[in-house]
């Protein structure tokens, strides 16, 4: 009776060894939720501190953060657009405007990078939207996917 | 003298200028993209990809700053990562194939444990307890 109880201890203790050896090989490609981040910092690479108020044609210095967990390397570009609030934007429909600035860049999976960024806005007016819009590409397909955006507002002024 | 002291100079400045000028960038762009694909497949095949990714970078900028020099550079940047994007793949690939060995040579052991433990489990658990018990003394009342 006791030599059966220590028989199948042992052999639920080789079970869990055997499954602590093969979950790394199963789960080592598996990526649960995948996902890219985009965020736009100020000038001193932080969150906040960004210009509200810039000069047409004027350059505005920015920081652009993208992240890649999407469970593999990843080339993303992201394009930089000038609209107003009359405009649509949506996280499928990216803004129907003229790209005034954009940056490519390769990211490893589950790196970010920091890039500074340089622009200027030349449309004068209250309430300018500057959106940027980040894309992935996708091998499969040969061309860039819409994946998110983020956007500033600003004041164009002509002085 | 002159002229067939520097002909095979002169041949081979004909045969390398045109290629050079001929570099466009959608071109360029469009052997990046392949490169990516084969640095993607790399990674797939468990290779590693991290001495490639900032020469792809570079590879970005040159393409992006706009002057032809940059191009060409890029073109030559792009190449060397397609060179060592196949040799980085057979690398991946031996040493998935090497750890799958691995794991199944850690299998077939655990599962070879797991028999010998279930025919002779119970006559090494009372052979081990007959050795560490040898001192007991069974005393009658």
């Amino acid at each position: 009776m006791i030599d059966d109880e220590v028989k199948f201890v042992a052999i639920g203790i080789i079970l869990v060894m055997m499954g602590v050896v093969v979950y790394p090989v199963l789960s080592s490609h598996r990526v649960i939720e995948p996902f890219s981040e985009l965020g736009v910092l100020g000038q001193d690479g932080k969150l906040g501190d960004y210009p509200h108020q810039v000069t047409a044609g004027g350059v505005v210095k920015l920081f652009l953060y993208v992240g890649n967990d999407e469970g593999s390397v990843q080339y993303y570009r992201v394009d930089v657009k000038v609209g107003d609030q009359e405009q649509n934007i949506s996280d499928v429909v990216p803004l129907d405007a003229p790209v005034i600035s954009s940056y490519e860049l390769v990211i490893s999976n589950g790196a970010n990078t920091t890039t500074p960024i340089s622009f200027s806005v030349d449309d004068v007016g209250l309430n300018r939207r500057v959106v940027f819009e980040l894309y992935r590409y996708d091998a499969d397909l040969g061309g860039f996917n819409y994946q998110l955006w983020a956007q500033l507002w600003m004041n164009v002024t002509t002085t | 003298m002159m002229t067939s002291r520097y002909l095979p100079l002169l041949m081979l400045l004909l045969l390398v200028v045109p290629q050079v000028e001929a570099v466009s960038r959608s071109e360029t762009r469009a052997t990046f993209e392949l490169a990516f694909a084969e640095v993607k497949l790399v990674e797939q095949y468990g290779g590693d990809v991290s001495a490639l990714l900032p020469k792809l970078n570079l590879a970005l900028q040159l393409i992006n700053s706009g002057s032809d020099n940059d191009l060409v550079k890029a073109q030559l940047i792009i190449e060397d990562v397609s060179l060592e994007a196949h040799s980085a793949q057979a690398s991946g690939v031996s040493s998935t194939n090497t750890q799958y060995i691995i794991v199944g040579v850690s299998l077939v052991i655990l599962g070879a444990s797991a028999v010998l433990v279930y025919i002779y489990g119970g006559r090494l658990f009372w052979g081990v307890w007959v050795r560490m018990k040898r001192g007991w003394v069974v005393k009658g009342q």
